[in-house]
């Protein structure tokens, strides 16, 4: 079941890399992520000059040979950090061209990315929204979190509409703070409420990654004839000729992700564009510390 | 032009032209289904792409349909055929004439008429002769009898409008005649026109060689004209008096008319009831006018026919005649002299038209400062002396128009004036005889028409024998039929030699009644060389007068063009344009005459076809001229069938 859901050649290739993310959180077990605190990771810090109290084996003696002053190094505290992987699945992530459908392509990556999150020791949790439910796992550390999540993730079904805003509102309730968040969806809804969304949690000190999952044929459009195209999210239809209605529409979607991005970026978050036709060590590996 | 179809049958595939139109409702309801997530971007791009979307599918459908509409043409062949008096089969010899007076003018007829005889040459069977002439005798005097279709549309293209009036029915007599001697033994007159009323003096004109082809569309049409311009000198101003006539059978209101005279305008209006004209008169001062001899036109507002709103004129100002009166016997108390009566006469003619009147006696008329060209009207009464020199003058003053009234007396000298004025007298002058005579005038003589039993008042005793020489005119002659009164013409002036006195020594003619209208018709001839207003109608001839001393001129047309005249044949016929023309020597103008249109072309009432050809009944006789054109609509399929795929691939990319 595990190797159904997780992508076995991006786990093992990816298996070396950190996940890490920018900014500094308040772990509270030992990690790889930089700390508020100051503490005694290899990693140097900054050069303080020597006051009472300060460790004596901390004190730089080639600086005082150098300088005729005392200065002490401090160095990076790491900690673990807590992820909260939110996937649509809402009616629109049903869509499959190649028989490829998006919210299998959803999982996969969740799962695969859960599975490597766990293995460097964060702490994981997992929900899935569509309508105004959501369903979650509270973020867990220890690779035998895996189970439940692969469980829950089996059970994910494409129905609905999405409604970003409610899940995301319910999430923050239910993770601490200093937690990251992944949201995997096609974001095929409207712009200001994505925008809504990732200020409460950028509001919140989350860090946000987006994983837009499209299919080609959502970016591409690629259809031929007179095609009466029903919404996968509600009652609307509408009759176009693909041919003349392609270029606009590609024109379109080029508008909507430019603006995604533009979203993300502006509120310090981080944008992935995963198309399902992409191998998902491929999109995973876009977020890994090189 | 009429259209028929050799597989009629064909055209029931017409019905073909629905299925794109089918096909276009049915596949816009039966698009296959889809599920889709991103609907709402296709509701927004389909905003912009609609209405491009439903223009390519309008054009392509339109396109489709005439495809198809080609297609079933060109399988069902049609014709198109026109109607001619031309059998294709039928050989003869055809004069095709055009009617290009100038109420051809009106509308598009000459162009039609020109189109009409184009397609009457096409459809001409082969054999057939024919020749291209105009009803109106242009510059292309030479016609010609041909089997070229080429020809024929050469000299058709090569008729123009022309200004004259011609006499229809002589004129087509004249054409019929021509083409009798040409071969093919059946002979007919095709004649294209306007059929207006003009032209034609007998309605009753019917010829069976005779085929009226109307170009116009049978209505009437309305016209008015400027037909007629008088200008005249009255005391201080000139005066122009327009007559414009209205042919149309509705009246004409605030009719706006302009004389442009010296540069100036003057503007005026008329009101004319249906089929009437008004005269109206400009007057102009005088004093305006800058020069002796002025050119000018009065235009009215255009209709249809443009050409004949003009009239063009020229006018020189009337000069007072000037008249010397020689007395060779002068008296103290003037009730005696020789020129008593004379001057009289002259006096009150001048009451009521002005003239000018120098007296002098023998010595003053022989003085070399005395020039004789400074006056139009010279009488010479009872004068004893003339000098060759003054001789000499006396025979110029008359070649360049003047003209001599010469009294006898008791002081004239027979063979003096036999000698001297041998080159101009009307006779020679023989002796005196004496008698108890009455005068008798010539019946046939118009200058004393209608005074002839009158002159039988005057009563002669004594008078000169006349010897009249070769082409004098006796105008009077004594009961003993000696001759009284002699004329003669010398050049472009009048020589008149009375065999008495004019005083009543030897009669008693200054004191009767013809006396005073003798003298105003003598002053009468010497007004042409005061003034004339000359105005020519188009395509007549007008001798031109020549100066002293040359012989060469050249007449500038309106056009710009310049044609020479000589001396020696002084006829200038070439008026076919109406307007101002100018006599010149070399670059200097020495006078104008103005060439208007004949007034008749103006009446453009339409006479009936029936009345001028049997053969003019709607159809009768025609024949029908086919022209297959299945080709048009194979290469339009094509054509559309291109387009089609063009635009097909330009909205794909």
């Amino acid at each position: 079941m595990l190797k159904d859901i997780i992508d076995v050649q991006a786990a093992l290739r990816l298996k070396g890399f950190c996940f890490r993310i920018s900014s500094r959180v308040k772990g509270i077990k030992a990690g790889i992520h930089k700390s508020q605190h100051k503490g005694i990771s290899p990693d140097f810090l900054e050069y303080k000059e020597y006051s009472y109290g300060d460790e004596l084996k901390h004190i730089d003696w080639r600086l005082y040979g150098r300088h005729d002053r005392l200065y002490v190094k401090k160095f990076e505290d790491e900690v673990n950090l807590s992820w909260c992987i939110l996937i649509d699945r809402s009616g629109s992530m049903g869509y499959a061209s190649n028989g490829n459908n998006k919210l299998d392509y959803a999982i996969r990556l969740s799962a695969t990315l859960a599975y490597l999150l766990l293995k460097q020791g964060d702490a994981v949790g997992i929900g899935d929204f569509s309508d105004n439910d959501l369903n979650m796992i509270t973020p867990k550390t220890g690779i035998a979190n895996l189970t439940p999540i692969v469980e829950k993730l089996n059970s994910f079904n494409a129905y609905g509409n999405t409604e970003l805003k409610e899940a995301i509102l319910r999430a923050i309730e239910k993770t601490k703070t200093d937690s990251a968040f992944v949201i995997v969806s096609d974001f095929l809804m409207d712009l200001d409420k994505i925008e809504e969304s990732i200020k409460l949690l950028r509001a919140s000190s989350r860090e946000v990654i987006a994983f837009q999952v499209l299919d080609t044929n959502e970016v591409e459009f690629n259809f031929d004839g007179s095609i009466e195209f029903i919404d996968m999210e509600g009652e609307k239809k509408i009759l176009v000729d693909s041919g003349d209605i392609r270029d606009a529409y590609r024109k379109r979607m080029k508008e909507f992700i430019e603006r995604l991005k533009f979203i993300c970026l502006q509120h310090k978050s981080r944008y992935v564009f995963s198309p399902t036709i992409l191998p998902i060590e491929d999109v995973l590996i876009q977020i890994v510390e090189k | 032009m009429n259209i028929s179809f050799l597989n009629p049958f064909f055209l029931i595939g017409l019905v073909t032209v629905s299925l794109p139109i089918v096909v276009h409702l049915i596949s816009r309801k039966s698009g296959i289904k889809k599920s889709f997530s991103a609907v709402s971007f296709l509701f927004s791009s389909q905003v912009e792409t609609l209405r491009r979307s439903r223009i390519k599918d309008l054009i392509l459908l339109i396109i489709r349909s005439l495809i198809l509409v080609s297609l079933v043409l060109v399988f069902s062949k049609p014709n198109v055929f026109s109607l001619s008096y031309v059998d294709v089969n039928d050989v003869k010899t055809v004069a095709i004439v055009i009617d290009n007076s100038f109420s051809m003018g009106c509308g598009n007829n000459f162009k039609i008429a020109k189109n009409k005889a184009k397609s009457l040459i096409e459809s001409l069977a082969d054999g057939t002769f024919g020749a291209v002439i105009p009803l109106v005798p242009t510059d292309i005097t030479e016609h010609v009898v041909t089997k070229d279709k080429r020809k024929m549309f050469e000299v058709l293209e090569n008729i123009k409008l022309s200004f004259s009036f011609t006499d229809n029915e002589r004129r087509l007599e004249d054409i019929f005649s021509f083409i009798v001697k040409a071969p093919n033994n059946k002979k007919e007159v095709f004649l294209f026109s306007d059929f207006q009323r003009n032209g034609w003096i007998n309605e009753k004109f019917k010829r069976e060689w005779l085929i009226p082809i109307d170009v116009t569309s049978g209505s009437q049409m309305q016209n008015r004209a400027i037909s007629d311009l008088d200008i005249k000198d009255e005391g201080d101003a000139t005066k122009v008096s327009v007559k414009v006539s209205n042919y149309s059978n509705s009246p004409v209101d605030d009719l706006l008319a302009t004389l442009f005279l010296d540069n100036k305008e003057t503007k005026g209006f008329f009101r004319i009831e249906p089929r009437s004209e008004q005269i109206k008169e400009f007057i102009v001062p005088k004093g305006t006018l800058n020069s002796d001899e002025t050119t000018g036109k009065v235009e009215i507002s255009h209709d249809n026919l443009k050409v004949d709103d003009f009239r063009y004129f020229v006018h020189s100002q009337s000069k007072e005649p000037r008249i010397l009166l020689v007395d060779g016997d002068p008296r103290e108390d003037t009730r005696l002299s020789e020129t008593y009566y004379l001057a009289r006469a002259i006096e009150t003619i001048s009451e009521i038209f002005p003239l000018k009147l120098s007296i002098i006696d023998n010595d003053s008329f022989l003085s070399e400062k005395l020039k004789l060209k400074d006056y139009d009207l010279l009488f010479m009464s009872n004068v004893g002396d003339i000098s060759t020199k003054k001789a000499l003058d006396i025979e110029e003053f008359l070649r360049d128009g003047g003209v001599a009234v010469i009294f006898l007396g008791d002081r004239v000298r027979n063979d003096l004036y036999n000698v001297m004025l041998r080159n101009v007298l009307p006779a020679e002058i023989g002796a005196i005889s004496q008698g108890d005579y009455f005068l008798n005038a010539n019946e046939l003589n118009q200058f004393t028409d209608g005074m002839n039993e009158k002159f039988r008042q005057v009563e002669v005793k004594r008078v000169f024998d006349l010897h009249p020489v070769k082409k004098t005119n006796i105008i009077l002659s004594t009961s003993y039929n000696k001759p009284y009164l002699t004329q003669r013409k010398v050049e472009k002036g009048n020589i008149f030699l009375f065999a008495a006195t004019s005083d009543t020594a030897w009669n008693n003619f200054p004191i009767t009644p013809v006396f005073l209208p003798f003298i105003k018709r003598t002053l009468d001839l010497s007004l042409p060389k005061q003034h004339s207003i000359k105005q020519l109608l188009v395509g007549e001839s007008v001798e031109i007068d020549f100066p002293n001393n040359i012989d060469e001129v050249k007449i500038r047309t309106p056009s710009g063009e310049e044609i020479k005249v000589f001396r020696a044949n002084p006829s200038f016929s070439h008026t076919l344009i109406p307007g101002i023309y100018t006599v010149k020597e070399g670059d200097k103008a020495l006078y104008n005459f103005s060439v208007n249109i004949d007034p008749r072309e103006s009446n453009i009432e339409r006479i009936s076809l029936e009345s001028i050809s049997p053969r003019s009944g709607s159809e009768r006789g025609l024949a029908k001229v086919f022209k297959e054109i299945w080709i048009y609509f194979l290469w339009g399929a094509v054509a559309l069938f291109i387009s089609e795929s063009i635009i097909r691939f330009l909205y794909s990319n």
